[in-house]
């Protein structure tokens, strides 16, 4: 047997008594043997593994509170997505689509179906995009301009009546303090309290304190796509809030009468020249402080 | 076949932590000795190691811990060092139970040789001398050994035989 395979087995505590005879007959078998002798005066200090385990268990202590709230993290986190899943699931559902301006903001608003709808201030619509194939219905609360493409029936529900058309181009203004709706181009039905009006092209159709107008209009779009209001005997406190759509401004009329009824329009980028297309008419100033503007008799 | 699922799959459990450092702990310590010596202080590493499987224990199974262990002790070791010269101590034992008769010869020729073991031993590459040391002074089995490291048995023969080969050259001055 070779030399080196001897050795490699002593070093194995794997010889036979026949090889350890051969292998104690080799001529460096007492160096062999006194270098594994002596090799224990090297041996490791004594590691003492209860010390250790200890001093482990301590350190962990202090760190297992750390652990935990990793933990609790991650199961917060877990809860989160979960809630946000089955908030985004419901809201497939109905995905109900809402888009309100600020006083003084527009917004065109581009439907599923190439239908636009123009927001004007203070304003806000839904509608559920994931039936619009289906179910052309959305809700209003303010005013809009409504262009219409052709095809199924396509409808407004306001708080004051529901306008229903097939493809036209329409205003519709939905006010606490009045309703007004303009047909620009072909025909719009509106109904109101289960009574249904049909407007053809330039009619105007207004609900004051609960009796129904119908009127011409001159224009191709609405007045408000012109930055201005246009108003008919319109009682002074309808026009000021009208006017606070457009300025972000409260009124102060404690001293005047705002029954009295005002014919005219004021503009939505000048809010001093505004003022006066209203004051001067009915006779009274204006003063404005901050966001203030009372208003007095002459 | 299909693997047997693990029965733990992490080793944040307390028990199987303080299973994982019964077997392994003195193995790591003794590994890390005589790969860097004492100066990069052995029992600090085994602690490390073991804060480090701790704090990753939810991604490790118990099956990995070892080779995780060895890795970590290895690393920081290295870390610390770019291949130092490692001197290992070593005591003078005596044979005799009383130790006030020794022969003033005998210690000093124990000395001697021991002085050159040291020298042989540091000479050794740091692979050879984990093997060699393992083998001889803690009595581990090449298979043993082998399973340690995360190498063959075979390779395990050869790092030991070449360094007993090597230190009898050395010491005996072949």
């Amino acid at each position: 047997m070779k030399e080196e395979e001897l050795i490699k087995k002593w070093l194995n505590d794997e010889l036979s008594p026949e090889e350890l005879e051969a292998f104690k007959k080799l001529d460096a078998y007492s160096s062999y043997v006194k270098l594994s002798e002596k090799a224990s005066h090297f041996k490791a200090p004594k590691f003492n593994e209860a010390e250790s385990l200890e001093h482990l268990k301590f350190r962990t202590k202090s760190k297992s509170s750390k652990h935990f709230t990793s933990r609790f993290f991650a199961a917060l986190i877990a809860v989160f997505i979960i809630v946000f899943a089955v908030v985004k699931l419901l809201n497939k559902e109905t995905a109900l689509e809402t888009y309100t301006t600020e006083v003084a903001a527009s917004e065109v608003i581009h439907l599923p179906d190439q239908s636009e709808i123009n927001l004007s201030a203070n304003s806000s619509v839904s509608y559920d995009s994931q039936k619009w194939s289906q179910n052309r219905n959305l809700t209003l609360k303010g005013e809009a301009f409504f262009k219409v493409k052709k095809g199924e029936k396509f409808t407004v529900n306001t708080s004051h009546g529901a306008i229903e058309v097939l493809g036209t181009q329409f205003n519709v203004k939905s006010r606490d303090y009045g309703f007004e709706v303009t047909c620009f181009e072909g025909s719009v039905g509106v109904t109101i309290d289960n009574k249904q009006h049909i407007l053809e092209e330039n009619d105007q159709l207004v609900l004051t304190r609960n009796s129904v107008k119908k009127t011409q209009t001159h224009f191709e779009t609405p007045d408000w796509t012109r930055n201005s209001t246009i108003l008919k005997s319109t009682p002074l406190e309808d026009v000021l809030k009208e006017f606070e759509n457009y300025y972000d401004v409260d009124f102060e009329t404690s001293s005047i009468n705002t029954s009295r009824l005002y014919t005219g329009s004021f503009t939505h980028s000048n809010i001093e020249i505004a003022l006066k297309s209203i004051t001067l008419p009915l006779d009274l100033t204006y003063n404005i402080k901050d966001k203030k503007v009372i208003l007095t008799n002459k | 076949m299909k693997k047997a699922k693990p029965l733990y799959e992490n080793c944040c459990e307390e028990s199987i932590f303080s299973k994982l450092h019964q077997r392994y702990a003195k193995d790591l310590h003794d590994f890390i000795y005589y790969k860097f010596g004492e100066q990069h202080n052995p029992k600090d590493k085994v602690q490390e190691a073991f804060m480090k499987l701790w704090e990753n224990c939810h991604k490790i199974i118990p099956e990995k811990a070892k080779s995780f262990l060895f890795s970590v002790a290895n690393n920081t070791t290295l870390n610390v060092i770019k291949h130092k010269k490692v001197v290992l101590n070593y005591e003078i034992k005596s044979n005799h139970k009383d130790s006030d008769h020794q022969d003033p010869q005998f210690v000093l020729e124990e000395k001697e040789y021991l002085d050159k073991y040291q020298k042989a031993l540091s000479h050794l590459t740091e692979e050879k001398r984990v093997a060699f040391l393992l083998n001889r002074v803690e009595g581990k089995k090449h298979k043993e050994i082998a399973e340690l490291l995360g190498i063959s048995k075979k390779a395990v023969e050869k790092r030991i035989y070449t360094a007993l080969n090597q230190l009898r050259k050395e010491v005996d001055g072949i």
